[in-house]
């Protein structure tokens, strides 16, 4: 088993061993792709795909399985603000807002389109992190021609997260075993208990903040500073194709669905 | 001192935050290849004095200094950083704020990236570091998944790799095993042999600095008050125990025993070995020392055939049986990753195992609440810093209590108890992170406390504490264990073992291997260096003499003072 930043993956999962640079340029793919395209059918398949992902590239799903609440909420907001304030014109109204607003056949296809949006944006991007290490960051960021220093940061942003996280399980747990019950019923006392959690958690990463400058410092980290690196992460033509294929896929859904209206809302535009 | 390296003058340092000044006046010199201990009770200004070594103060921690630091000539107030660091490696004392990435290798690789080595250099020097520190099989592991001492190897394997020519160690060594803190110091040794690094090595451990530095300062309350050889540096009992340092066993016992008239007092083992050889013995009559595992109460900790494999598949324990009975006092050792940690977790319902039964006072853990759970079974962390969460130390100690419920008159009744017995009273107003470690520590053991649990599990209470600080918390322990209470301890300390446990449990790579009363475990000395474990020194300079097993320096000087050995041959 490998660690990555949030979870620990198989060591023969293909999109582990995927090249540094091809998961980051993935991973902006597939929220540009979720951005422009607006059929739901489409949006549907590509999230079909991504769950299949999971399985084919042995990307545990069931340790993720926390941030499910997450798009449970995302689709439940989406959904309801559609509901409540849009103005969709469709075939059918089934009722209307005392505030103007109104439920149209078409008002639950474009909620359903826009919580699809996110929820490729949120699984899409969940498959790629869940094998993304520091070394991934660093070393895609760098092939992107971005300094090192700026790449190590961007990777210590992430590192600290996860430390974070780990902190926080630590302090919860002492929490805990003191008497504190986090699904207390009373959202004022359980609010109570999660500020009282940060106090520990704001101290630790206010020392490790410091600490690990010291570190860095002490072990010759200095932006401006030539490096070498331990691995070599050089492309092959596999990683060209397959960055060409990433990219041609954006730069062809936009154009089709700016030029030729596929990959559209249908009936877009509304004109109600 | 011509030849000298690092140059200290009349060095102040005060932080902007603080208002008194740390160090008040520190001068030495430190020839090059030379090392040299700095000992000290805690919070004496000795960090802080690293960290001006390494020009971190004044270039990065802001703080009014007087006085100067000469790094090979290079004034750490005017040279840039950069100049100094390619001179001067430190390790810090944890080792978990000094992890960049996320493998052993890269980890141990990262500072020899920055300065630019070329590949092959890099994956050879991390390759030997990781060797030398008994890392190499974890080179791929995630370092913050590793055991306390395990981290520890990885730092000081990523500043030997780097081989600067200072070499600065802030109690590298405190969650070591006693096998490992060898290895790390014989490594460091070699280091200065083959390469001729100055090492500056801030350490409680006086038997391991009697041992390998040059010269050991003493540093209190920010003023170097005594130093010099080990031997020199040692003979001055009575004074250093009154400032807060216990010398070695050896010089401790020899200096008890006055009617030896020895020129000098040894300060290693093989030193005290010489003396005890011009020594005769006149009866053989063997003084017995008793068992100190008490008859037992009723088992309220079973353990059955219990497995458990982290997420990450490494399988911690692997099919331990135990049981713990009621008012005992149990130490819990092993070496580096042996499980310790994940075995008392399982105790307190933190962790359900894989496979097996956890049974507490007749329950499941598996079924069991265990914020409920911790109402009989204490558990008071190895870093007091996850279990601070309150704004006072009062209301950290209340913080459980109101949670039950309690009174406020039985809260403050209960807070000011425990606040006493464990020396904070008085403090009750201030902030825990206001408090020093060792007191942090001690706030940690009154929180749990207070809940009155029947049951005490406490994970390495004397880490980075000094040995005064240390004798505290287990005296604490000891007397909580007198009233009744259930103790276990996870520790590396033998010496604290032999002084204080009655029961010992050694664990080696998940599994039990012996489970004993101390001074049976304690006298197998192949069974503990098995699982890189070392006997105290009293019990191996008795071993020399007479075959029974001597747990402390009081029973050492019984067997010295008495019938024994008298005169020289």
């Amino acid at each position: 088993m490998s660690r990555t930043f949030f979870i620990h993956v198989e060591e023969k999962s293909p999109l582990l061993r995927l090249h540094p640079l091809l998961k980051i340029t993935s991973l902006l793919a597939i929220n540009l792709l979720a951005w422009i395209i607006d059929s739901p059918v489409v949006l549907l398949c590509a999230i079909v795909a991504v769950f299949l992902s999971f399985k084919i590239f042995k990307v545990p799903l069931a340790r993720i399985g926390k941030f499910i609440v997450f798009a449970v909420l995302i689709v439940q907001a989406v959904m309801v603000s559609y509901i409540l304030g849009s103005t969709i014109p469709g075939n059918m109204v089934y009722y209307r807002f005392p505030w103007g607003t109104y439920i149209s056949d078409m008002t639950l296809v474009y909620a359903f389109t826009m919580a699809a949006k996110f929820l490729l944006m949120l699984w899409g991007s969940t498959l790629l992190l869940a094998v993304m290490r520091d070394i991934d960051i660093v070393y895609g960021l760098v092939s992107m021609r971005l300094p090192y220093y700026l790449a190590f940061t961007v990777n210590l942003a992430f590192r600290l997260s996860t430390v974070f996280m780990e902190d926080y399980a630590k302090v919860r747990d002492a929490m805990i075993l003191r008497g504190t019950n986090f699904s207390e019923k009373s959202l004022v006392q359980r609010a109570r208990n999660y500020v009282r959690l940060g106090t520990p958690l704001m101290v630790l990463a206010i020392r490790r903040m410091f600490e690990m400058t010291n570190a860095l410092i002490i072990k010759g980290f200095e932006p401006g500073r030539s490096r070498t690196y331990l691995y070599d992460f050089s492309l092959t033509i596999k990683d060209k194709v397959i960055s060409f294929l990433l990219v041609a896929a954006v730069v062809l859904a936009f154009l089709l669905k700016t030029f030729y209206g596929l990959l559209t809302f249908p009936g877009w535009p509304f004109n109600g | 001192m011509d030849n000298a390296i690092i140059r200290v003058e009349n060095l102040w340092w005060k932080y902007n935050t603080g208002r008194e000044w740390v160090l008040k006046g520190v001068d030495f010199s430190v020839a090059k290849g030379e090392i040299v201990g700095i000992v000290g009770p805690s919070g004496v200004g000795k960090t802080t004095l690293c960290l001006c070594l390494t020009g971190l103060i004044p270039r990065e921690v802001r703080g009014i200094i007087k006085g100067r630091v000469l790094i090979n000539g290079m004034d750490t107030s005017t040279t840039p950083l950069p100049e100094i660091i390619k001179k001067v490696g430190i390790v810090f004392q944890d080792p978990e704020t000094q992890f960049v990435t996320m493998k052993v290798l890269d980890e141990v690789a990262f500072p020899l990236e920055n300065f630019g080595f070329p590949r092959d250099e890099i994956l050879k020097r991390a390759e030997e570091a990781l060797r030398v520190t008994r890392m190499i099989e974890y080179s791929d592991k995630y370092p913050f998944e590793l055991s306390g001492g395990q981290k520890q190897r990885i730092a000081i394997a990523s500043m030997l790799a780097r081989r600067p020519e200072i070499l600065i160690l802030d109690e590298p060594t405190s969650d070591l095993d006693p096998l490992g803190k060898q290895e790390i110091f014989s490594v460091l040794s070699e280091l200065r042999r083959r390469y001729n690094v100055t090492l500056i090595i801030v350490e409680h451990d006086t038997e391991k600095l009697a041992r390998f530095a040059d010269r050991i300062l003493l540093l209190y309350d920010g003023r170097i008050i005594e130093q010099g050889p080990p031997r020199e540096f040692f003979k001055n009992v009575p004074f250093l125990i009154e400032k807060g340092v216990y010398p070695p066993q050896v010089t401790e016992v020899f200096h008890r025993l006055d009617s030896l008239n020895q020129e000098f007092l040894p300060t290693t083992l093989e030193e005290a070995f010489k003396i005890l050889d011009n020594l005769s013995v006149r009866d053989s009559s063997l003084p017995s020392f008793p068992r100190k595992r008490k008859q037992s109460g009723d088992p309220i900790i079973v353990m059955e055939e219990v497995e458990y494999v982290y997420p990450n598949g490494t399988k911690a324990l692997k099919g331990v049986n135990l049981k713990i009975r009621e008012g005992e006092f149990v130490a819990i050792i092993g070496q580096n990753g042996s499980g310790k940690t994940t075995l008392i977790k399982h105790i307190v319902g933190l962790l359900k195992p894989t496979n097996g039964i956890v049974k507490v006072f007749g329950i499941d853990t598996r079924h069991i609440n265990i914020s409920r759970l911790a109402w009989k079974i204490g558990y008071v962390y190895q870093c007091p810093d996850h279990q601070l969460f309150c704004t006072s130390v009062y209301e950290e100690c209340a913080y459980a209590l109101r949670n039950a419920g309690m009174s406020e008159e039985e809260i403050r009744e209960r807070v000011s108890r425990v606040l006493e017995i464990v020396g904070l009273s008085g403090l009750e107003d201030v902030p825990p992170y206001f408090l020093s470690k060792g007191q942090r520590q001690r706030l940690a053991v009154a929180a749990v406390l207070a809940m009155e649990p029947e049951v005490i599990v406490v994970d390495e209470p004397t880490t980075g504490q000094d040995f005064v600080q240390s004798k505290g918390i287990m005296n604490l322990l000891k007397k909580l264990n007198e009233s009744g209470r259930t103790i276990i301890v996870v520790t590396h300390n033998m010496r604290l073992v032999a002084e204080y446990a009655e029961r010992v449990i050694v664990l080696k790579e998940g599994r039990v291997i012996a489970d004993g009363d101390v001074r049976e475990v304690m006298g197998d000395f192949e069974l503990l260096r098995s699982t890189f474990l070392n006997p105290p020194q009293v019990t191996v300079l008795a071993r020399k003499l007479v075959p029974v097993t001597v747990l402390t320096v009081e029973e050492m000087c019984r067997i010295l003072m008495g019938d024994i050995c008298v005169g020289e041959k």
